[in-house]
């Protein structure tokens, strides 16, 4: 081979390679593969967005009660707080409230009203718990505080108490004060008072305002979409009949009564950080496969959204 | 556009029969993940610009099954003895047979596609050839590897006969 020969073997080689990486780094498998709109998990801005948690700092003795932003009204006794392992405590100590009584709360703080897999009609959810120097405290046996939940139009004997099991990020709710190993000693159903739902608490932590919702069956729906990948996007269903809230699990929404009238909203947030949702209205009598069509909206318009569940 | 090159380009190439050869491929398309078989003829093999007419086919089992009906204009960049490097542009019509099995938004049975390419070749009566092809459509790149015979490959070469020497 001359020198000639051999630089244009060897440029045009190189030229090749080159040219060749380029267009190989260009390749699509668009006719095999599906060309969805991706999303990132919507958690960060649902935080971004949920109830604060409300710090009362208890100092001293005092009539009380201790009463939330929202109307949520407490009545207790350092007596009946003790520290993990039985020690007593003494002031100062913390008590914090987290108040939920909208679908919107509810949905921003990811916390369904369902009780092993069953629908709840809820009145409310709370969180109340109480705190020393960075322990979280417990209420000792036989003590309970009281808890007065507002509502406009509480029915009488009509709510129960049902407590959450904190599982990771999932609450289930059960009014089996016994998993916790504790004696149940008061009423397990709300009165009505002039605030609303009224109760004698046995444990802190999540409490809810509930009644199991009478079905004969319950139904699923299902998410399939031809233009969004539907693996970060979270789903609620708001049933108004009941005041229930349900959330997806693995892209599934479980536990609908049959022939409940549904609301149905996604939300995911894009990569660009931009939001985005589906809203649909459907009445559920069977098992059924709702394809979605994630659309941008605004955070205004989307609480205003929420607002109006 | 493409539809006339791919016509001119068979009218030059039927014209000149003198250097033909033909032969078939197996054919990989890397982003499909499909295999393929390939037939294909080629004229004035000794010429800086060469031509082929090109058959290709997806088989049913692949995620794409498709035929191709083609012509490739290839120019010779480099040839050293039997071995023979050159770059390729290649037109030809698509048909796309189980498109709608794809998620792709704007599929459609009949294309009309362009690829880019290079290639080499080694041999004189039997010539193995391998190629790099880019298709400027769908952004998809493939192998194709296969045999060339010249057409006269097995006609056993004239004896002369000792007595009329």
């Amino acid at each position: 081979m001359t020198n000639t020969k051999s630089h244009l073997f060897s440029g045009t080689l190189t030229t090749l390679v080159i040219g060749l990486s380029l267009l190989f780094s260009s390749c699509s498998r668009d006719r095999i593969e599906r060309d969805l709109n991706t999303y990132e998990s919507p958690n960060a801005y649902l935080d971004s967005k949920k109830q604060d948690e409300q710090i009362f700092v208890i100092d001293s003795a005092g009539p009380g009660p201790i009463v939330g932003n929202q109307g949520t009204t407490i009545w207790g006794s350092i007596d009946c707080l003790e520290l993990p392992g039985g020690g007593a405590i003494t002031y100062p100590f913390l008590v914090k409230l987290v108040e939920l009584y909208t679908p919107k709360d509810m949905i921003y703080y990811r916390m369904p009203t369902v009780s092993a897999g069953m629908p709840l009609e809820t009145a409310g959810e709370i969180r109340l718990r109480a705190e020393k120097d960075g322990q979280e405290l417990l209420l000792s046996q036989p003590c309970a505080f009281q808890v007065s939940m507002p509502n406009a139009a509480p029915t009488p004997n009509y709510m129960n108490v049902f407590y959450g099991i904190e599982n990771g990020d999932v609450v289930d709710w059960t009014t089996d004060l016994g998993v916790f190993g504790i004696t149940q000693n008061q009423s397990p159903i709300f009165n009505v008072d002039t605030i609303g739902y009224s109760a004698l608490i046995e444990k802190l932590g999540w409490i809810n305002a509930d009644r199991s919702v009478t079905t004969s069956s319950v139904q699923s729906i299902t998410f399939d979409s031809e233009e969004d990948d539907l693996t970060n996007v979270m789903f609620f269903a708001y049933l108004p009949g009941t005041n229930t809230v349900l959330q997806s699990s693995n892209g599934v929404i479980s536990g609908i009564p049959a022939g409940a009238q549904v609301k149905v909203i996604a939300i995911a947030v894009n990569t660009s950080g931009n939001l985005f949702h589906f809203y649909q209205e459907l009445t559920v009598n069977a098992n059924t496969t709702v394809m979605v069509v994630m659309s941008e909206i605004s955070d205004p318009n989307l609480t205003s959204l929420l607002d109006s569940l | 556009m493409q539809k006339y090159l791919f016509i001119f380009m068979l009218c030059i190439a039927l014209k000149s029969t003198a250097q033909l050869s033909g032969g078939f491929s197996g054919i990989y398309n890397f982003q499909t993940e499909s295999v393929g078989l390939g037939a294909r003829a080629l004229f004035r093999e000794q010429k800086q610009i060469q031509i082929s007419p090109q058959f290709a086919y997806f088989l049913p089992f692949n995620k794409v099954h498709e035929w191709t009906l083609g012509v490739a204009l290839q120019y010779r960049v480099v040839k050293i003895g039997k071995f023979q490097s050159y770059a390729l542009g290649h037109v030809g019509f698509n048909r796309w047979i189980n498109f709608e099995d794809s998620y792709m938004k704007d599929a459609q049975p009949n294309n009309w596609n362009g690829e880019v390419g290079v290639g080499i070749r080694v041999g004189r009566n039997v010539k193995s050839f391998a190629e790099w092809r880019y298709n400027t459509k769908h952004r998809e790149a493939s192998i194709h590897i296969g045999l060339l015979f010249n057409k006269n490959a097995f006609t056993p070469k004239k004896q002369k006969c000792a007595a009329y020497d």
